[in-house]
């Protein structure tokens, strides 16, 4: 199929990337220091807050891959989105005592409560998965639809992603993400209102759509033996607790709320934004089935699916603004990922070596890491196609990495035992279990599941063994009370 | 349209609309949710209750799929994912704290 574009729709989505630069440019005249940079200032309201949550959380992936998804297994991947339910336990539990703790990064928790050995591998952990991950893999997703789109090669749309990312994030850190990602929030949600008009106008209503798909695509609790099944929603949900409240890519925004009352409101909306959006980004794979046939289908690249749906059933000027909207839903991913990674090389790695140097200094550091990360993830953008299947990796590397490090950081705050030798075992015992599942396809249709237990339980078990067999040294009793005593204040 | 396309379509018209004024007012200074009246309370957490309940709804609904059909279990896997949010909110208006945070 030749996927062409009127040029109402090209002049809209080009006003879009210049709206996203010139507000980059604008915010950056407010950024002075690192912490303007990495938290912006704490200086955030709930809405923002949500928006830029449920920006980083609705990638070019939630249009391009589930859709593709969808076809095949139907309304059960409303559960990827839904797993943001673990907002409300972070806005409960989480986010109170990470403002009392003042932090700037997530990984500091690493260094108050454990040692700072474990802080580093948390960190570079979290700086791979996120550069490579996702930034790389979010612009290649953007990229092969906005290049299918245009007939550009798609490495030449990449490179163009990759820029105007890295000007808005280079030059305002956080505050330039959390602008541009409430605006990118508001284009995506637009998009999907026309998509979902026009989708609803052709069916007749929600019962329609329904009604022309085959019913064992509606199940929202498939058996175990199909690949939504039970077994992978549990497996989803867990996944959206690592992901939502403790990790770096995420987190940072509810760091850099005015309040800790700001934080917890922002992350309930966050959490309740999620709900129509999960049914919009399942939507148009419904659609699709019913729209296209299986012999076309199998013809083009399965992430085109949701976007030929829209094509299809779109007028002039409104694919424009759809199609802008995939763009923003891939830059806003790409920008939390870049802004997240350079603020923990500058805290958790640069500080430590040059610790005594001013805020500036410490702004230069963020912005020159900045860049560098963008070569490493562009270049990684690059070679995905290479490596076959890696937007399924995004999953698997939360569940193998991701994963333990929220069991060990739920250990630090609620079981006074644990102790950094037990983290430390954990974390590399389960990060190693968890990857032999993965690739091994152990579980086969439940891998994701099995790779999500597998890794969860490793670090729970050998997390509390090691900390009761090996006992904590007097420095680290001392660092553990003073942790403690810090959240209480 | 019917009426379930009808609610799903405003409830995002509803959340674009409060995602472009919020947001917007907060830019202008007028940040809402700043402070909570409530002190914090570490007894009678009935919203931290309801989501402990709601999670083991959630979660037995699911592995009740291995005897009985989707149209069965999902009312049970819904009604726990509701109430989680119930009880989050009833615990964040209440100011509902882990007792580790105070003295």
């Amino acid at each position: 199929m030749d996927f062409q574009i009127a040029a109402i729709d090209l002049i809209i989505m080009l006003i879009y990337i210049l709206l996203t630069l010139y507000i980059g440019w604008r915010v950056s005249k407010g950024i002075k220091e690192f912490e303007d940079f990495a938290v912006a200032g704490r200086s955030f309201g709930p809405f923002m807050l949500a928006a830029t949550f449920g920006a980083t959380n609705f990638s070019t992936w939630s249009l391009v891959g589930k859709p593709g998804m969808v076809y095949n297994s139907g309304i059960s991947v409303v559960w990827i989105a839904w797993n943001a339910m673990a907002c409300i336990l972070a806005a409960v539990m989480f986010v109170p005592i990470y403002r009392k703790l003042n932090y700037n990064t997530m990984s500091e928790i690493f260094e108050d409560r454990y040692d700072g050995k474990l802080r580093g591998l948390i960190s570079v952990i979290w700086v791979i998965a996120d550069t490579l991950n996702r930034y790389g893999v979010t612009i290649y997703a953007a990229g092969v639809i906005v290049g299918l789109l245009l007939g550009i090669p798609t490495n030449y749309i990449i490179l163009i992603i990759s820029a105007v990312v890295l000007f808005y994030t280079y030059l305002g850190g956080l505050r330039s993400v959390v602008i541009t990602d409430a605006i990118q929030f508001v284009f995506m949600w637009i998009g999907l209102f026309i998509g979902a008009i026009f989708i609803f106008n052709n069916f007749g209503g929600w019962d329609g759509l329904v009604n022309a798909i085959p019913t064992e695509l509606m199940e929202w609790v498939p058996a175990a033996d199909k690949a939504t099944g039970w077994p992978w929603i549990i497996a989803l949900t867990l996944l959206g607790f690592p992901y939502f409240i403790t990790s770096q890519f995420v987190m940072q925004r509810g760091l850099a709320a005015k309040t800790v009352n700001v934080a917890k409101w922002g992350l309930v909306f966050a959490a309740l934004l999620a709900i129509p959006m999960a049914i919009m980004e399942i939507v148009p794979g419904l659609a699709a089935k019913a729209i296209l046939s299986p012999d076309f289908v199998s013809g083009i690249n399965p992430d085109m699916i949701g976007p030929v749906v829209y094509m299809k059933l779109l007028p002039v000027g409104l694919t424009g603004l759809f199609f802008s909207s995939l763009l923003a839903a891939g830059l806003s991913t790409a920008d939390s990922a870049l802004c997240g990674s350079s603020s923990l090389i500058t805290e958790d790695f640069y500080k430590k070596w040059y610790p005594n140097k001013d805020e500036k200094h410490y702004l230069k550091v963020s912005r020159i890491s900045t860049i560098i990360l963008t070569i490493i993830g562009t270049t990684w953008a690059l070679l995905v196609p290479k490596l076959g299947g890696a937007l399924n990796a995004i999953l698997n590397v939360v569940a193998i990495t991701d994963m333990p490090v929220f069991v060990i950081i739920c250990l630090a705050i609620f079981w006074r035992k644990m102790n950094a030798a037990g983290a430390v075992i954990a974390v590399i015992c389960a990060t190693i279990a968890g990857s032999i599942v993965s690739f091994t396809g152990a579980g086969g249709i439940q891998t994701l599941a099995l790779t999500t237990l597998t890794s969860t339980s490793v670090a729970l078990v050998l997390g509390i063994v090691v900390s009761v067999v090996i006992k904590r040294s007097a420095v680290e009793e001392n660092r553990v009370q003073a942790f403690f005593n810090r959240i209480v204040g | 349209m019917d009426f379930k396309s009808i609610l799903i379509i405003a409830s995002i018209v509803i959340s674009t609309l409060l995602m472009i004024i919020g947001p917007y007012l907060e830019y202008k200074g007028k940040i809402s949710f700043i402070e909570n009246k409530n002190k914090p309370i570490t007894k009678k957490r009935y919203g931290m209750a309801i989501m402990f309940i709601s999670a083991l709804l959630f979660v037995i609904g699911l592995i009740m799929r291995t005897s009985f059909t989707s149209a069965q279990v999902t009312p049970i896997v819904i009604i726990g994912y509701v109430l989680w949010f119930v009880g989050g909110i009833i615990a964040v208006i209440r100011n509902e704290t882990l007792k580790i945070m105070i003295k």
